[in-house]
């Protein structure tokens, strides 16, 4: 199977034009990797397809929960993919220029115009694309993305304390964790000590087979000695 | 005084389960790797050919002393061996089985051989292998033991990577709630703490180093990355990370001073480790371990001479000087 990069010199010469307003012959400036069918990426251009051309619809939605909202739709395009397709940094390039770039150009807007664009589509952990694959990634439940979507102003929560971090590798840890936010809507003030005790849980834990009726149970545990049964059960009521 | 929690491993009796995973070693085709090791190999090894995990001269009776000690019953215990891969986030089950028939357990674990691992297939991001000794249920919570299902009573890692892996950390943007949170002026450029992150940790998370830059700051590095000045500004905030780990580590070493007189290598895969191996040297011959040590306690004793040390390793002396942009 082969399947489409741009190298990290192409990204940086192309993303100057995407910011000028250009659109590139992509068929031109591609390489590939591989050899034999190419990969499928059709549910995925339908997907942006759609999300682009409601493009004034979604407008009404901020940015950053636009990016959640499609996580689990990119994903669910993407997660059949080989491993070594989705594990190359050149094929998020790829796919950051020739299929995001209205969706990168509008959620990082500020940096883009501080001339900061190729942090955002260089297939690293900020790249969009790829992050959004990796957030839906960590609380899906086969077809069931929803927890991906669910919280509002999430930006810091899914990066500082889910994706960066091990929580993000155990699915039934994160989507408790995401839960939980849902539940208390935790402040920045409450939510960064909170999160550390997690990492904290690391040092001992190996969470990769727990269920998450276990992870929800853990966390209430941590949640009510750090913040007290009396102020969780004020928010409960 | 910090009001900072710390959890501790507080158990007694685990280091008869330590002693089997500290014989663990990896085969791939034509190296063994000690336990806590790196390995760096071809990509066509990488994706194609088996690796072996030899439990060697593992005395798995001890699991009898050990578990006898801690009031745990063997079946109750996992050797669990998990394949992460690193950048895709995922982890795959290698081998399980619980510790409840000594005569039965393995020699070797074969990886790759028959099920590869998905993050085998992954080279970029390459695998980590983590190898535990740890509770396979919860039982009833009892002090100073271990109970929660998944608590590790040992742990060993391999790190196998390709020529396409990349490491490092990634500068964060420094928000305004950022400043606030690190109680840091509007003006400050960069700011690098571990948070309560161990810098003696043989298993750091991805993000131990938390490198927060200004926005301004990181946009413009990111389009001169390339120039004299933004090499020195590179390498100036890699400095600034391994003033953050010192000093972390002087914490530690306050905290708890037996420190000081373990041997470096014993902190295999950790930060403090890593650094002792920027200035001298990965390998495994005794005059090497011998420099990593003489740096490790260097360290301890004289952190800002040690500092100085990274920093001729970086080069930076010579981008300060370009970055005038005068001829030399």
């Amino acid at each position: 199977m082969r399947y489409p990069i741009l190298t990290r010199s192409k990204t940086e010469a192309l993303s100057r034009r995407c910011i000028a307003g250009e659109v590139p012959n992509w068929e031109l400036e591609r390489d590939w990797v591989g050899s034999g069918q190419e990969v499928d990426l059709t549910s995925l251009r339908k997907v942006l397809d759609e999300a682009h051309q409601n493009l004034e619809a979604e407008r009404l939605r901020v940015p950053e929960q636009l990016e959640g909202h499609l996580a689990g739709e990119v994903h669910q395009a993407l997660r059949d993919l080989p491993i070594e397709t989705l594990d190359d940094p050149g094929f998020w390039r790829y796919l950051s220029l020739a299929n995001f770039w209205w969706f990168v150009a509008i959620r990082e807007a500020p940096a883009i115009k501080r001339g900061n664009v190729m942090t955002y589509v260089d297939g690293g952990k900020e790249c969009v694309p790829f992050r959004m694959f990796v957030r839906a990634q960590a609380v899906r439940v086969d077809d069931d993305y929803e927890l991906a979507g669910a919280l509002p102003k999430s930006a810091d929560f899914w990066r500082s304390h889910i994706l960066r971090v091990k929580t993000g590798t155990s699915p039934p840890l994160a989507r408790a964790f995401a839960r939980l936010q849902i539940e208390k809507s935790m402040v920045s003030d409450d939510v960064r000590p909170f999160a550390k005790r997690i990492n904290r849980l690391w040092t001992n834990i190996v969470f990769h087979d727990w269920t998450d009726e276990e992870a929800d149970r853990l966390l209430a545990e941590l949640f009510d000695e750090m913040f007290g049964v009396d102020e969780h059960k004020r928010d409960l009521a | 005084m910090s009001s900072e929690v710390r959890l501790v491993r507080p158990f007694v009796g685990a280091e008869w389960f330590q002693k089997i995973l500290d014989c663990l070693t990896l085969r791939s085709v034509d190296r063994l790797i000690k336990g806590g090791g790196d390995v760096s190999v071809s990509l066509d090894e990488y994706l194609n050919y088996p690796f072996t995990l030899s439990f060697g001269d593992a005395d798995w009776s001890q699991v009898s002393a050990g578990a006898t000690e801690l009031g745990l019953d063997p079946t109750d215990i996992d050797l669990l061996v998990l394949a992460a891969a690193p950048r895709l986030r995922f982890v795959d089950t290698v081998f399980r089985t619980d510790l409840g028939d000594l005569s039965n357990m393995p020699d070797e674990v074969a990886i790759g051989s028959a099920d590869r691992p998905r993050s085998m297939n992954a080279p970029h991001g390459g695998t980590d292998l983590r190898i535990y000794l740890c509770l396979n249920r919860s039982l009833e919570p009892r002090a100073l033991s271990p109970w929660r299902k998944g608590t590790w009573l040992a742990s060993q890692e391999f790190r196998i990577r390709s020529g396409l892996s990349g490491d490092g950390f990634v500068p964060i943007r420094m928000t305004a709630d950022d400043r606030k949170q690190l109680g840091v002026p509007d003006d400050v450029a960069r700011f690098a703490t571990l948070d309560d992150g161990d810098p003696f940790d043989r298993e750091p998370p991805d993000d131990i180093i938390k490198m927060y830059v200004d926005g301004e700051l990181l946009d413009r590095l990111a389009v001169a990355a390339a120039t004299p000045v933004g090499k020195h500004i590179q390498r100036q905030l890699f400095v600034d990370a391994t003033s953050a780990i010192v000093f972390a580590a002087q914490g530690r070493l306050s905290e708890e001073p037996t420190l000081r007189s373990q041997h470096v290598d014993d902190f295999n895969g950790s930060l403090i480790h890593k650094l002792t191996e920027v200035i001298a040297g990965k390998a495994t011959d005794s005059s090497t371990r011998e420099l990593r040590q003489a740096e490790f306690l260097r360290l301890c004793d004289q952190p800002t001479s040690f500092i100085a040390q990274i920093e001729a390793k970086t080069g930076m002396r010579r981008d300060m000087l370009d970055s005038f942009g005068d001829a030399q």
